[in-house]
């Protein structure tokens, strides 16, 4: 085995990391994530596989997911708190390589490689995540010294791995996920531990049955209600914000949806709607002169220009071709509305929302409060929409940014 | 592959009672609502693009809509005016409003209604292709809030918005 002298950090015992493995899937079911239909009936087995990281410490359990004792599936679990999250992949279907049979050849293979050496131990290694190896250490003399190496070989095809560092190009190259990933945010990942660790005793506090070996159809209900995330937490689910008037004391929403007036002028009535949230009144057709719009539309650059103008220059716009969610929240939360552009469309934004806690495989949602002048009326109190809009589910293609001139009217 | 329109409406209903809607003032009108029929919504190459579920009241008037993609996400949710959804027109009534803007003596004639989103998801219209002389002219677009045309076959140029 490889030696490592230092202590394995906040290690992590199987039995909890089961518990973590169990509750994760079970919330998956009760959620509703695909693919998890049938997985309250589900075993875990006790025993894990212990996967190595380079370093030589425990770093992920597997649990095999068994269903009428056939596996289905497997879960990969921290083996310590510096890696954050409790449970790291939860992977569907049987594992498609056998750990004992890879373990033989690769031993097999080495021996024959090298038959004056002495083979000192044989261990599963993450090697490079999520690639699991066989690492073999062997001992052997050479000029009365005795010397160590290890050989590292990938369990699906039992390549040698030959590359060295996270700092290699993609491919079969290796390095320690606690040295180049955990231990760098150990803080951070230690309090999403805690989190998570507190979540766990919430669940079993409401109903300790919910860590029972497996349920069968008649226990669905009650198990479902114990899971269902609103009825779970002791902390917010969800962060959010909107745009507000008077944001000091007692604030309310304060953002007016507007439709466009005519199919083209979707520009121009986010213009209004953001003018308006500033304090510059003006109708659709002064903002659409001021915009340059024509019979197909508006450029950006028209609407930079027309921010401008119609403020005289008191306010000042900047297009930025590079939309990305946290810009946008940076400017909800400095209570200023954004123009929010996506391909031949132009909606104004005034909220954020984020789930705080995503079920396993799935990213934290995220969401943009939408303003949307489509459907399109001529009266403009009529048509529109107020659109809470998944953010990694539309094509975004830029932002206008429209903020107080720091420098005086020109 | 493409959800069925009943897998799209159990996910409209859930987005209803625990989406990210939920509290916002504006959407008020949502609560007790029910999700309808799904209406499948296509590009203007006619291909299938998502599902639109229409948010009803009790009674029966579309208070907004759920935009389902065919993966089952829910990719957004639109608090609407009362009247004013695409969704409140079916394709008869769609056909009936477009009848006024085709010139029939001059010999075209009206296509099917599609609803289609005419430029990004979100934009959505029923689009009637126009045919004169044999060959596709125009296209016209019915919204609740009236109707607008292009010559057939153009798309929107995403560089205006």
């Amino acid at each position: 085995m490889a030696e490592n002298d230092r202590e394995r950090p906040a290690p992590v015992d199987p039995d909890r990391a089961r518990e973590h493995a169990l509750l994760a899937i079970r919330r998956d079911w009760a959620g509703g994530v695909p693919g998890f239909g049938h997985w309250h009936a589900v075993e875990i087995d006790p025993k894990p596989l212990v996967l190595h990281d380079l370093n030589g410490w425990p770093l992920f359990y597997e649990f095999t997911v068994l269903h009428r004792d056939k596996a289905v599936g497997s879960i990969k679990t921290s083996a310590s708190q510096v890696l954050g999250s409790p449970v790291v992949a939860v992977q569907m279907g049987p594992r498609r390589w056998d750990p004992d049979r890879a373990t033989k050849e690769v031993v097999e293979t080495v021996r024959r490689r090298s038959p004056n050496a002495e083979i000192l131990g044989a261990e599963l290694v993450c090697y490079s995540y999520p690639k699991i190896g066989i690492r073999v250490d062997l001992g052997h003399r050479e000029g009365g010294e005795e010397k160590r190496r290890s050989l590292i070989f990938d369990v699906a095809d039992l390549t040698p791995v030959e590359r060295f560092g996270a700092d290699e190009l993609e491919g079969l190259t290796a390095y320690s996920f606690y040295e180049e990933v955990a231990l760098p945010r150990a803080e951070k990942n230690l309090r999403r531990w805690e989190v998570s660790d507190r979540e766990l005793e919430v669940v079993r506090s409401r109903d300790r049955e919910v860590f029972s070996s497996a349920f069968v159809d008649s226990d669905v209900a009650r198990l479902r209600r114990a899971l269902t995330p609103e009825s779970l937490y002791a902390f917010e689910l969800y962060s959010s914000r909107v745009l507000k008037y008077g944001p000091r004391c007692t604030p309310h929403d304060c953002f007016m949806l507007y439709a466009q007036q005519t199919n083209v002028y979707c520009a121009v009535a986010t213009g209004q709607m953001i003018l308006d949230f500033y304090r510059w009144p003006y109708t659709q057709d002064q903002i659409a002169t001021a915009m340059g719009t024509d019979s197909g539309g508006t450029s950006n650059p028209g609407q930079v220009a027309g921010y401008e103008s119609l403020t005289r220059n008191c306010m000042d716009a900047t297009y930025d071709a590079s939309a990305d969610w946290t810009e946008a929240k940076a400017e909800i939360d400095a209570n200023r509305p954004v123009k929010s552009g996506i391909p031949g469309h132009a909606r104004a934004c005034a909220g954020w929302k984020r789930q705080n806690i995503s079920f396993i495989g799935q990213p934290a949602k995220r969401w943009l409060q939408i303003y949307d002048p489509w459907p399109w009326n001529a009266d403009l109190c009529q048509g529109g929409a107020v659109v809470w809009e998944d953010w990694d589910a539309v094509m975004h293609t830029n932002f206008i940014y429209v903020r107080h001139r720091a420098t005086s009217c020109s | 592959m493409f959800i069925d329109a009943g897998r799209a409406r159990e996910v409209a209903r859930r987005e209803i009672a625990g989406g990210p809607a939920v509290g916002d003032p504006a959407f008020a009108a949502w609560q007790g609502a029910e999700p309808g029929e799904p209406l499948l919504v296509r590009d203007l190459a006619g291909r299938p693009a998502y599902w639109l579920v229409p948010v009803l009241r009790g009674e029966g008037s579309i208070v907004g809509t759920v935009r389902v993609l065919p993966d089952g996400r829910p990719a957004a949710a639109a608090a609407l005016r009362e009247g004013t959804a695409v969704a409140a027109l079916d394709a008869a009534e769609a056909a009936r409003r477009a009848e006024r803007e085709i010139d029939r003596e001059a010999g075209e004639t009206a296509g099917t209604p599609d609803l289609v989103h005419d430029g990004p998801p979100g934009r959505e219209a029923w689009r009637i292709e126009v045919t004169w002389r044999g060959r596709p002219s125009r296209w016209l677009f019915v919204t609740p809030g009236g109707i607008y045309e292009r010559p057939a076959g153009e798309a929107r140029d995403e560089n205006l918005e």
